[in-house]
């Protein structure tokens, strides 16, 4: 396994490099922000370990630019800034775990090999299908730069079409998504809330892309079609 | 007391007042008036009697004892009028009749009478009226005549005033007082606004401040000198949350390296070599751990001002020529030359060991970022005061403790934050070679303590310059 360790301090930069070396990792090194990018996105990692008051920009923004350049490594953020607002602030940056120092090495390692089962697929941050976007971490929604005012219900219904774009959703399989299982009130709710999801996000655009198919479910599809006549 | 219930109070009472002497007055003008208005009536017929008597005669019986004269006059109606002519020992001559009555002056007033005419308000058969008495011939005698009218009628109508002021007094007091209630309320409303708002502040919500009112007068600008008051204490407060903040950053970064050296360590199979050097390693972050405990605990000393300084009249170029001495060692190690010159005599009342702690930070700082094979100079002297800054205003000379290296100098954009906590030029390359980043924030709180400030600015030929000035008071 290969980990890059973006850490400007160099006593504990050497001290990461030694255990993860100790613990069968090929270790590179970067000592600032832009460093930190240019290796992740040059070179193969299987997974990064990144500080958050870094020279240049700080691990933050190493780890938007990553994510928006398409890079999905594996991102492990190991810092003195604890505080729990800062915790939230690097999971929502695209980071996938947080690690506060001084940390244990047994901890950093179990959960490194955490990441690395999981692998690098594509998991965006923000969600965008054909001209939708949605962003979970603020709970806003948009149709290309229009955002759109979405219920809590109608947000949920919107993120599950977005997750599995050219899909059919089955109503079942929606309502055990957006629906708790105490909810006994019949799938018809499903068409009703789909109904005024289309009213808010196709039918002001004049655009059909939640879709519905005829005996099995509902489909958002990757690019929108204009709507017929 | 409320202020509202105050200023009510207080205008009902000042309201009463006026009230009560305005009546007062205008009971005392009504009485002198209706009294002057009877008089002339009584001169008037008086007289008509002493030229009646001076005639010769004496009027017939009663003729003018009637009830209804008075309406002749025309202003006192009702007026019940009456008159008498006595002999100078008070025998009545008029009006004479099988009822001869009683004299209506006493034996005193018939003496007063032969000073003058004169007036006097007394009951006559039981009832108030007025009297007048002057002398009048007749018949070659000198007798006395006296008109008089009873007073019931002007009597009444002063009742009536008094009765009107009494009642309508205590209605306006009452009206004033309410009055004061409501407008004083309108005018605080604003004020009880502000204080419910202020009440519901907490220091969580640092961005709270008080609603403005649309006036433009004192309400609004206590609004404006609150609000700006809640800005310093936000900004004190965003201060040391950002302290803090940093603070657990400088502390747990070498907890981090020092846990992570000793993990290392008990993993099986370390060499004594390598066991050593971990030890080695430890150590050194044991002791910038130390250097920072203690660099911190000086800081909230200073902060706290407890116990911060014992000051002691010292020489101060013996402690600026010992601290050089004391780092000579370290700056020899890399060729530097430390050039230590106190002039004159530098004798104040100062904290020896403060002063000590500031020098060795200024100097330790001025090595690390000087060139190797360079020069620190340390200067000690006491200068004219030039400006008048807050520190040393009574001082007309301070004593001037500077450190100059011939290193890069301060980034110009450094330069107002030098002070500052946690402030570094370079983050990473300072904290490696050993610097807490608090270094120059304790000489700025030990120049502070002692009544002085510490400047900061780079030399004309190069080099950062740190220097104190304290105030100097020679004996």
């Amino acid at each position: 396994m290969k980990a890059l360790v973006v850490e400007d301090e160099v006593r504990t930069a050497a001290l990461l490099r030694r255990g993860l070396e100790e613990e069968g990792y090929a270790v590179d090194m970067a000592a600032d922000g832009p460093e930190g990018v240019w290796r992740a996105t040059e070179f193969g990692y299987d997974v990064v370990i990144l500080d958050v008051m870094l020279p240049g920009f700080d691990g933050y923004e190493v780890c938007r630019r990553l994510r928006s350049s398409g890079c999905w490594i594996p991102v492990l953020i190991l810092t003195a800034r604890n505080e729990p607002a800062e915790r939230v602030r690097g999971l929502d940056c695209g980071a996938d775990d947080y690690l506060a120092k001084p940390f244990s090495f047994d901890e950093l390692f179990a959960r490194l090999r955490a990441l690395i089962r999981r692998g690098a697929p594509v998991r965006p941050a923000v969600l965008q299908v054909g001209g939708l976007r949605l962003d979970p971490a603020t709970r806003r929604a948009w149709r290309g730069e229009s955002e759109l005012h979405l219920t809590a219900k109608e947000f949920a219904l919107l993120e599950l079409f977005l997750r599995y774009p050219d899909q059919v959703l089955t109503r079942t399989r929606i309502l055990e998504h957006a629906w708790d299982y105490a909810y006994d009130g019949g799938s018809n709710v499903v068409d009703q809330y789909v109904a005024y999801l289309r009213r808010k996000v196709d039918q002001p655009f004049h655009l059909v892309q939640l879709e519905t198919v005829r005996g099995a479910g509902y489909r958002l599809r990757a690019a929108p079609e204009p709507r017929p006549g | 007391m409320s202020l509202r219930a105050r200023l009510s109070l207080l205008f009902a009472l000042g309201t009463a007042a006026l009230v009560a002497i305005s009546g007062l007055a205008f009971l005392a003008q009504l009485q002198s008036s209706l009294n002057s208005a009877l008089d002339d009536a009584l001169r008037t017929r008086s007289d008509a009697l002493a030229a009646q008597l001076r005639a010769g005669s004496l009027p017939a019986a009663a003729s003018l004892d009637t009830g209804q004269a008075g309406q002749q006059n025309g202003q006192f109606g009702g007026a019940d009028e009456f008159a008498q002519v006595l002999t100078r020992s008070g025998t009545v001559l008029y009006p004479s009749g099988a009822e001869q009555p009683a004299p209506l002056l006493s034996r005193t007033q018939l003496a007063q009478v032969t000073h003058g005419r004169f007036t006097a308000s007394e009951a006559v058969e039981g009832e108030p009226a007025r009297i007048m008495a002057s002398e009048a011939r007749w018949r070659a005698r000198t007798v006395i005549v006296v008109t008089g009218a009873t007073t019931d009628v002007a009597d009444a109508a002063q009742a009536r005033t008094r009765m009107i002021i009494l009642i309508g007094g205590p209605l306006a007091v009452a009206a004033a007082g309410l009055g004061a209630w409501l407008l004083t309320g309108a005018a605080l409303r604003p004020v009880y606004r502000m204080r419910r708002r202020l009440d519901e502040i907490t220091e969580h919500d640092g961005d709270a401040r008080l609603p403005m009112p649309r006036t433009r007068d004192e309400i609004a600008s206590l609004a404006v000198t609150t609000n700006r008051l809640l800005d310093r204490l936000q900004r004190a407060l965003t201060r040391q949350r950002g302290f803090v903040a940093d603070a657990g950053h400088e502390l747990r970064t070498p907890l981090t390296a020092l846990k992570a050296e000793l993990q290392l360590a008990a993993r099986p199979g370390r060499s004594q070599e390598a066991l050593t050097a971990a030890v080695v390693a430890a150590t050194g972050d044991t002791d910038r751990l130390i250097r920072l405990a203690e660099d911190l605990l000086v800081l909230a000393c200073a902060d706290d001002g407890i116990e911060f300084l014992t000051p002691a009249r010292i020489d101060v170029s013996g402690q600026v020529l010992s601290a050089a001495r004391s780092f000579a060692a370290q700056a020899r190690a890399r060729g530097i030359t430390i050039d230590a010159r106190a002039d004159g005599d530098l004798t104040a009342v100062t904290d020896p060991g403060r002063l000590q702690q500031a020098l060795g930070n200024l100097i330790d700082n001025a090595i690390r970022h000087s060139p190797d094979g360079g020069v620190v100079d340390v200067t000690g002297e006491v200068r004219e005061a030039a400006g008048h800054g807050p520190g040393h205003r009574h001082a007309s000379e301070v004593l001037m403790i500077e450190v100059r290296d011939h290193g890069p100098g301060f980034p110009d954009e450094f330069l107002p934050h030098v002070f500052e906590r946690f402030r570094r030029v370079g983050q990473a390359r300072d904290r490696a070679d050993g610097g807490t980043g608090l270094g120059l924030a304790i000489v700025a709180s030990i120049a502070r303590a002692h009544g002085g400030q510490a400047v900061a600015d780079n030399h004309p030929d190069g080099g950062a310059r740190v220097r104190m000035e304290l105030p100097f008071t020679p004996d």
